[in-house]
Protein backbone atom coordinates (compact mmCIF):
# COMPACT_ATOMS: atom_id res chain seq x y z
CA UNK A 1 0.00 0.00 0.00
CA UNK A 2 2.95 2.54 0.67
CA UNK A 3 4.49 1.66 -3.00
CA UNK A 4 2.69 3.28 -4.98
CA UNK A 5 2.28 6.42 -2.51
CA UNK A 6 6.44 6.20 -2.39
CA UNK A 7 7.25 5.40 -6.02
CA UNK A 8 5.10 8.22 -7.07
CA UNK A 9 8.13 10.49 -6.24
CA UNK A 10 10.07 9.03 -8.71
CA UNK A 11 7.74 10.44 -11.59
CA UNK A 12 6.87 7.63 -12.93
CA UNK A 13 2.87 8.09 -12.70
CA UNK A 14 3.86 11.82 -14.41
CA UNK A 15 3.41 14.40 -15.26
CA UNK A 16 6.53 14.60 -16.46
CA UNK A 17 8.47 16.52 -19.29
CA UNK A 18 10.72 15.48 -21.83
CA UNK A 19 12.75 17.85 -24.45
CA UNK A 20 13.95 16.33 -27.77
CA UNK A 21 16.44 18.39 -30.34
CA UNK A 22 16.27 17.33 -34.07
CA UNK A 23 19.05 19.44 -35.85
CA UNK A 24 19.03 19.82 -39.71
CA UNK A 25 21.55 22.08 -41.66
CA UNK A 26 21.16 25.20 -40.38
CA UNK A 27 17.70 24.10 -38.14
CA UNK A 28 17.62 22.95 -34.89
CA UNK A 29 14.05 21.94 -34.15
CA UNK A 30 13.48 21.63 -30.05
CA UNK A 31 10.32 20.39 -28.75
CA UNK A 32 9.45 20.39 -24.75
CA UNK A 33 6.48 18.34 -24.00
CA UNK A 34 5.03 16.18 -21.37
CA UNK A 35 5.92 12.75 -21.41
CA UNK A 36 3.88 11.18 -19.00
CA UNK A 37 0.28 12.86 -18.49
CA UNK A 38 -2.69 12.23 -16.78
CA UNK A 39 -6.43 13.53 -17.86
CA UNK A 40 -7.51 17.15 -16.79
CA UNK A 41 -3.70 18.42 -16.20
CA UNK A 42 -2.46 21.03 -18.24
CA UNK A 43 0.57 19.52 -20.41
CA UNK A 44 3.80 21.63 -21.76
CA UNK A 45 3.91 21.92 -25.31
CA UNK A 46 7.11 24.17 -26.03
CA UNK A 47 8.67 24.20 -29.75
CA UNK A 48 11.73 26.27 -30.58
CA UNK A 49 12.77 26.33 -34.00
CA UNK A 50 16.30 27.91 -34.95
CA UNK A 51 18.05 28.85 -37.73
CA UNK A 52 20.77 30.48 -38.05
CA UNK A 53 20.59 32.81 -40.85
CA UNK A 54 16.70 33.63 -39.34
CA UNK A 55 13.84 33.46 -41.33
CA UNK A 56 12.21 35.27 -44.59
CA UNK A 57 9.35 34.14 -44.62
CA UNK A 58 6.43 32.04 -42.60
CA UNK A 59 7.27 29.51 -40.74
CA UNK A 60 4.85 26.04 -40.78
CA UNK A 61 4.36 23.87 -38.05
CA UNK A 62 2.36 20.65 -39.00
CA UNK A 63 0.93 18.18 -36.25
CA UNK A 64 -0.69 14.98 -36.51
CA UNK A 65 -4.70 14.74 -36.31
CA UNK A 66 -4.52 12.67 -33.93
CA UNK A 67 -3.06 14.75 -31.02
CA UNK A 68 -6.29 16.52 -31.38
CA UNK A 69 -7.75 14.13 -29.60
CA UNK A 70 -5.72 13.68 -26.96
CA UNK A 71 -5.51 17.00 -25.94
CA UNK A 72 -7.65 20.01 -25.38
CA UNK A 73 -5.84 23.15 -27.27
CA UNK A 74 -6.63 26.22 -25.55
CA UNK A 75 -4.26 29.01 -27.09
CA UNK A 76 -1.19 29.37 -28.79
CA UNK A 77 1.51 31.79 -27.80
CA UNK A 78 1.62 33.63 -30.20
CA UNK A 79 -1.14 32.93 -32.12
CA UNK A 80 -0.32 31.20 -35.79
CA UNK A 81 -1.19 33.79 -38.34
CA UNK A 82 -2.99 30.83 -40.57
CA UNK A 83 -4.08 27.62 -39.59
CA UNK A 84 -4.51 24.80 -42.55
CA UNK A 85 -6.22 21.42 -42.21
CA UNK A 86 -4.02 19.18 -44.36
CA UNK A 87 -6.81 15.82 -43.61
CA UNK A 88 -4.39 13.57 -41.40
CA UNK A 89 -2.81 16.60 -40.27
CA UNK A 90 -3.02 20.89 -39.03
CA UNK A 91 -0.58 23.08 -40.50
CA UNK A 92 -0.07 26.12 -38.53
CA UNK A 93 1.66 29.33 -40.05
CA UNK A 94 3.70 31.64 -37.64
CA UNK A 95 4.95 34.96 -38.66
CA UNK A 96 8.31 34.96 -39.27
CA UNK A 97 10.35 35.85 -35.92
CA UNK A 98 12.77 39.22 -35.84
CA UNK A 99 15.81 37.16 -34.71
CA UNK A 100 16.95 33.50 -34.96
CA UNK A 101 14.05 31.75 -32.98
CA UNK A 102 10.87 31.30 -33.30
CA UNK A 103 9.42 30.12 -29.62
CA UNK A 104 5.77 28.87 -29.95
CA UNK A 105 4.08 27.77 -26.68
CA UNK A 106 0.87 25.37 -26.64
CA UNK A 107 -1.65 26.05 -23.68
CA UNK A 108 -3.50 23.03 -23.70
CA UNK A 109 -4.66 20.38 -21.37
CA UNK A 110 -5.26 16.57 -21.52
CA UNK A 111 -8.74 15.36 -22.65
CA UNK A 112 -10.74 14.17 -19.82
CA UNK A 113 -12.37 11.73 -21.44
CA UNK A 114 -9.67 9.51 -22.24
CA UNK A 115 -8.36 6.24 -21.06
CA UNK A 116 -4.68 5.16 -20.75
CA UNK A 117 -2.63 5.34 -24.13
CA UNK A 118 1.09 5.27 -25.45
CA UNK A 119 1.06 7.15 -28.38
CA UNK A 120 3.56 8.39 -30.91
CA UNK A 121 3.21 11.62 -32.83
CA UNK A 122 4.93 14.20 -35.20
CA UNK A 123 5.65 17.63 -35.61
CA UNK A 124 7.34 18.67 -38.72
CA UNK A 125 8.53 22.22 -39.96
CA UNK A 126 8.01 23.44 -43.78
CA UNK A 127 9.36 26.32 -44.73
CA UNK A 128 8.41 27.05 -48.56
CA UNK A 129 5.85 24.05 -48.88
CA UNK A 130 8.98 21.91 -47.73
CA UNK A 131 9.33 19.66 -44.53
CA UNK A 132 12.81 19.97 -43.48
CA UNK A 133 12.55 18.82 -40.16
CA UNK A 134 10.23 15.99 -38.15
CA UNK A 135 10.20 15.24 -34.77
CA UNK A 136 8.25 12.50 -33.70
CA UNK A 137 7.44 12.37 -29.62
CA UNK A 138 5.62 9.66 -27.54
CA UNK A 139 3.21 10.99 -25.15
CA UNK A 140 1.77 8.65 -22.13
CA UNK A 141 -1.72 9.18 -21.18
CA UNK A 142 -2.29 7.38 -17.77
CA UNK A 143 -5.54 5.84 -17.28
CA UNK B 1 3.76 13.11 -6.65
CA UNK B 2 1.68 16.58 -6.28
CA UNK B 3 -1.68 14.60 -5.32
CA UNK B 4 0.47 12.13 -3.06
CA UNK B 5 1.92 15.31 -0.39
CA UNK B 6 -1.28 17.11 -0.80
CA UNK B 7 -3.18 14.26 -0.05
CA UNK B 8 -0.47 13.43 3.07
CA UNK B 9 -1.03 17.37 3.80
CA UNK B 10 -4.70 17.23 3.99
CA UNK B 11 -4.98 14.04 6.32
CA UNK B 12 -2.74 15.66 8.71
CA UNK B 13 -4.89 18.82 8.90
CA UNK B 14 -8.54 16.93 8.88
CA UNK B 15 -6.74 15.07 11.93
CA UNK B 16 -5.89 18.46 13.58
CA UNK B 17 -9.53 19.46 13.29
CA UNK B 18 -10.75 16.44 14.12
CA UNK B 19 -9.01 16.37 17.09
CA UNK B 20 -10.06 20.19 17.62
CA UNK B 21 -13.49 19.72 17.23
CA UNK B 22 -14.13 17.35 19.70
CA UNK B 23 -14.73 13.46 20.01
CA UNK B 24 -18.49 14.63 20.26
CA UNK B 25 -18.59 15.43 16.73
CA UNK B 26 -17.46 11.73 15.65
CA UNK B 27 -19.96 9.75 17.13
CA UNK B 28 -22.93 12.50 17.24
CA UNK B 29 -23.97 14.63 13.84
CA UNK B 30 -26.08 17.33 13.99
CA UNK B 31 -27.03 18.81 11.05
CA UNK B 32 -24.37 21.56 11.01
CA UNK B 33 -21.59 18.43 11.31
CA UNK B 34 -23.18 16.78 8.76
CA UNK B 35 -23.47 19.75 6.68
CA UNK B 36 -19.52 20.09 6.97
CA UNK B 37 -18.84 17.13 7.11
CA UNK B 38 -20.41 16.77 3.22
CA UNK B 39 -18.92 19.82 2.35
CA UNK B 40 -15.67 18.98 3.45
CA UNK B 41 -15.33 16.01 1.51
CA UNK B 42 -16.30 17.94 -1.71
CA UNK B 43 -13.76 20.55 -0.53
CA UNK B 44 -10.84 17.66 -0.06
CA UNK B 45 -11.81 16.13 -3.12
CA UNK B 46 -11.36 19.38 -5.06
CA UNK B 47 -8.04 19.98 -2.99
CA UNK B 48 -6.17 16.75 -3.56
CA UNK B 49 -7.12 16.06 -7.32
CA UNK B 50 -7.90 19.45 -8.30
CA UNK B 51 -8.21 19.35 -11.69
CA UNK B 52 -6.58 15.68 -12.48
CA UNK B 53 -9.59 13.33 -13.45
CA UNK B 54 -7.83 10.08 -14.25
CA UNK B 55 -7.97 6.85 -12.35
CA UNK B 56 -4.25 7.11 -11.26
CA UNK B 57 -4.69 10.48 -9.23
CA UNK B 58 -7.70 8.52 -7.37
CA UNK B 59 -5.72 5.85 -6.81
CA UNK B 60 -2.73 8.02 -5.30
CA UNK B 61 -5.09 9.89 -3.12
CA UNK B 62 -6.81 6.37 -1.26
CA UNK B 63 -3.75 4.88 -1.19
CA UNK B 64 -1.97 7.79 0.41
CA UNK B 65 -4.71 8.43 2.91
CA UNK B 66 -4.82 4.45 4.05
CA UNK B 67 -1.29 3.91 4.04
CA UNK B 68 -1.28 7.26 6.84
CA UNK B 69 -4.07 5.88 8.31
CA UNK B 70 -2.26 2.13 8.76
CA UNK B 71 0.71 4.36 9.54
CA UNK B 72 -0.87 6.12 12.30
CA UNK B 73 -2.05 2.75 14.11
CA UNK B 74 1.51 0.92 13.67
CA UNK B 75 2.72 4.16 15.64
CA UNK B 76 -0.24 4.04 18.27
CA UNK B 77 0.65 0.22 18.60
CA UNK B 78 4.19 0.44 18.95
CA UNK B 79 4.50 4.13 20.59
CA UNK B 80 1.55 3.98 22.88
CA UNK B 81 3.01 7.24 24.51
CA UNK B 82 1.69 8.52 21.60
CA UNK B 83 -2.15 7.40 21.65
CA UNK B 84 -3.26 10.76 23.52
CA UNK B 85 -1.84 12.79 21.18
CA UNK B 86 -3.43 10.70 17.85
CA UNK B 87 -6.30 9.46 19.52
CA UNK B 88 -7.00 11.26 22.40
CA UNK B 89 -8.47 9.95 25.66
CA UNK B 90 -11.43 8.49 27.41
CA UNK B 91 -12.96 11.04 29.97
CA UNK B 92 -14.84 10.37 32.74
CA UNK B 93 -17.74 12.85 33.23
CA UNK B 94 -19.86 11.92 35.82
CA UNK B 95 -18.98 10.19 39.28
CA UNK B 96 -21.09 8.55 41.62
CA UNK B 97 -24.51 9.42 40.26
CA UNK B 98 -22.46 13.81 40.16
CA UNK B 99 -21.85 15.08 36.90
CA UNK B 100 -18.51 17.21 36.71
CA UNK B 101 -19.22 20.46 35.18
CA UNK B 102 -15.88 21.56 33.91
CA UNK B 103 -15.39 18.29 32.18
CA UNK B 104 -18.39 18.22 31.06
CA UNK B 105 -18.39 21.98 29.54
CA UNK B 106 -14.69 21.13 28.24
CA UNK B 107 -16.54 17.87 26.15
CA UNK B 108 -19.53 20.45 25.22
CA UNK B 109 -21.55 17.55 26.46
CA UNK B 110 -25.03 19.67 27.38
CA UNK B 111 -26.93 18.36 29.90
CA UNK B 112 -29.65 17.37 28.30
CA UNK B 113 -27.55 15.03 26.49
CA UNK B 114 -26.35 13.46 29.40
CA UNK B 115 -30.01 12.99 30.44
CA UNK B 116 -31.00 11.71 27.11
CA UNK B 117 -27.84 8.80 27.11
CA UNK B 118 -28.54 7.53 30.37
CA UNK B 119 -32.50 7.49 29.44
CA UNK B 120 -31.02 5.52 26.69
CA UNK B 121 -28.66 3.32 28.53
CA UNK B 122 -31.63 2.15 31.03
CA UNK B 123 -31.54 4.70 33.54
CA UNK B 124 -34.06 6.27 35.20
CA UNK B 125 -32.22 8.78 37.09
CA UNK B 126 -28.18 9.35 36.76
CA UNK B 127 -27.89 9.02 40.08
CA UNK B 128 -27.97 5.57 39.75
CA UNK B 129 -24.73 5.79 37.52
CA UNK B 130 -21.55 5.11 39.28
CA UNK B 131 -19.25 6.48 36.28
CA UNK B 132 -19.91 7.91 33.30
CA UNK B 133 -17.32 7.71 30.68
CA UNK B 134 -16.62 9.52 27.55
CA UNK B 135 -14.62 7.00 24.72
CA UNK B 136 -12.10 8.16 22.19
CA UNK B 137 -14.72 7.64 19.99
CA UNK B 138 -17.40 10.00 21.41
CA UNK B 139 -19.38 7.12 22.22
CA UNK B 140 -20.90 7.33 26.48
CA UNK B 141 -19.92 4.35 28.58
CA UNK B 142 -22.22 4.17 31.81
CA UNK B 143 -21.37 2.09 34.86
CA UNK B 144 -24.17 1.11 36.86
CA UNK B 145 -24.00 1.42 40.61
CA UNK B 146 -23.57 -1.58 42.73
CA UNK B 147 -26.47 -0.84 44.83
CA UNK B 148 -28.65 0.07 42.60
CA UNK B 149 -27.96 -3.73 40.62
CA UNK B 150 -28.04 -5.52 44.08
CA UNK B 151 -31.78 -3.46 44.69
CA UNK B 152 -33.23 -4.99 41.48
CA UNK B 153 -31.27 -8.31 42.19
CA UNK B 154 -30.03 -8.94 39.05
CA UNK B 155 -26.40 -9.23 38.51
CA UNK B 156 -26.41 -9.32 34.86
CA UNK B 157 -27.22 -5.35 34.71
CA UNK B 158 -23.56 -4.27 36.20
CA UNK B 159 -21.09 -3.49 33.87
CA UNK B 160 -20.76 -1.13 31.26
CA UNK B 161 -23.70 0.05 28.58
CA UNK B 162 -22.75 2.15 25.53
CA UNK B 163 -24.43 4.87 23.63
CA UNK B 164 -23.63 7.07 20.97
Amino acid sequence: MLLVPATSFLGIYGPSERTLSTPFDDYELSMTYGSVVRSGQAVTMEIRLTHDGGFDGPVRLAFEQEVFDRLDFQNWYPNPSAEIGEGSHVVYEFDPPTGTTLGISLDARVAPTQWGSWDTHAVWVEIDGQQILRTDYTMWVMP
Amino acid sequence: MDIVIRAALVFVILGIVIRITGKRQIAQLSAFDLILIVTMGDLIGQTVLQEDYSLTAGLLAVLTFAALSMLVGIVMFWLPRSRPALRGQATIFLRDGTPDEEVMKYELIHRDDLDEAARQAGFRDIADIELAVMETDGTFSFFRRDDSSDDEGDSSERGVTKVK
